[in-house]
């Protein structure tokens, strides 16, 4: 009996943790999200998009992505995955474009956060960095190569 | 200038709200799972499969950990057991490296399928990829130091 209610405020407590953990990254996320889906709809509406856009286009293209698909890239690369969706919903693309860039961003974000995390654990921390935006860029050159036409 | 004002709040309620969907229940089924060592029971059931890739049955806990929660939590625990001198040199190399390329993949995989991402092939296409580039790299470590 004794055991089984010492299991039961185990489970309310970790419920009422995750929650509270979940409200305090939910918050900090915002902070993030926030501006950056704004200064992507100011990008937008002063037509500074399409400039950079045009800028990266015959880069994006190896990657089967449009030009604006390189605003999304730097966004994750130097803030987070948080700011990458924020400017990718400030965007459009098609599911094989979101497809594309969710393998090449799931491979290397935050990397000036992570990195950081990564010289703590004492472990080469440039090699790694190269390894995650090596294998990352590549990841997104195959799947163009792969994926077909239409997801 | 109404209408771009209308849009874009319009817009950010709509992502805050599918993200707090994503998060929220995400968080508290970790956070429950944690609770009840989940990890240290799943970390024990694929051991025999882990010692095969070449990594000890120390690093594959804080693997588990990293891959599952996020790479904050899974290197706090590496740096844990690194000081109690259960990682050391090599080992530590191949776990952040693998950490590097694939953490919390159920919420990276989460929030891009909430913009239209085929989840399968993300989360397939990273574990595939980060696996397969470790190992390499193990292998042409364990051949040099020969």
């Amino acid at each position: 009996m004794a055991k089984v209610l010492a299991r039961r405020q185990t489970f309310l407590e970790s419920l009422h943790d995750g929650t509270k953990q979940g409200l305090y990254a939910y918050l900090t996320l915002l902070k993030i999200m926030a501006p950056v889906y704004v200064i992507i709809a100011l990008l937008k509406q002063f037509q500074i998009v399409g400039y950079l856009a045009n800028l990266f286009t015959p880069y994006m293209k190896f990657f089967g992505l449009p030009g604006e698909a390189a605003l999304v890239i730097v966004t994750g690369w130097t803030v987070n995955l948080y700011g990458a969706i924020a400017a990718l919903a400030g965007l459009s693309f098609t599911i094989r474009q979101v497809t594309i860039l969710a393998t090449i961003l799931g491979i290397s974000h935050s990397l000036v956060m992570e990195t950081a995390i990564i010289s703590r654990m004492k472990a080469r921390p440039w090699v790694i960095l190269g390894i995650r935006v090596s294998l990352g860029l590549s990841a997104g050159l195959i799947m163009n190569l792969i994926l077909p036409a239409h997801l | 200038m109404i209408s771009f004002a209308l849009q874009t709040t319009l817009g950010l309620t709509r992502l805050a709200l599918l993200v707090f969907v994503i998060i929220m229940p995400l968080m508290i089924l970790l956070e429950i799972s944690r609770h009840f060592g989940m990890l240290r029971k799943a970390t024990g059931a694929i051991a025999p499969l882990t010692r095969k890739l070449g990594y000890e049955v120390d690093s594959v806990y804080p693997l588990l950990a990293g891959i599952v929660f996020g790479i904050s939590y899974g290197g706090g625990v590496l740096i844990g057991e690194a000081k109690k001198g259960n990682i050391v040199g090599r080992q530590a190399f191949l776990v952040a490296l693998l950490l590097a390329m694939c953490h919390a993949v159920f919420e990276d995989t989460l929030l891009f399928v909430s913009q239209g991402a085929v989840w399968w092939i993300i989360i397939g296409a990273r574990l595939v990829l980060a696996f397969g580039v470790t190992i390499s790299i193990a292998l042409l470590l364990k051949r040099r130091s020969k």
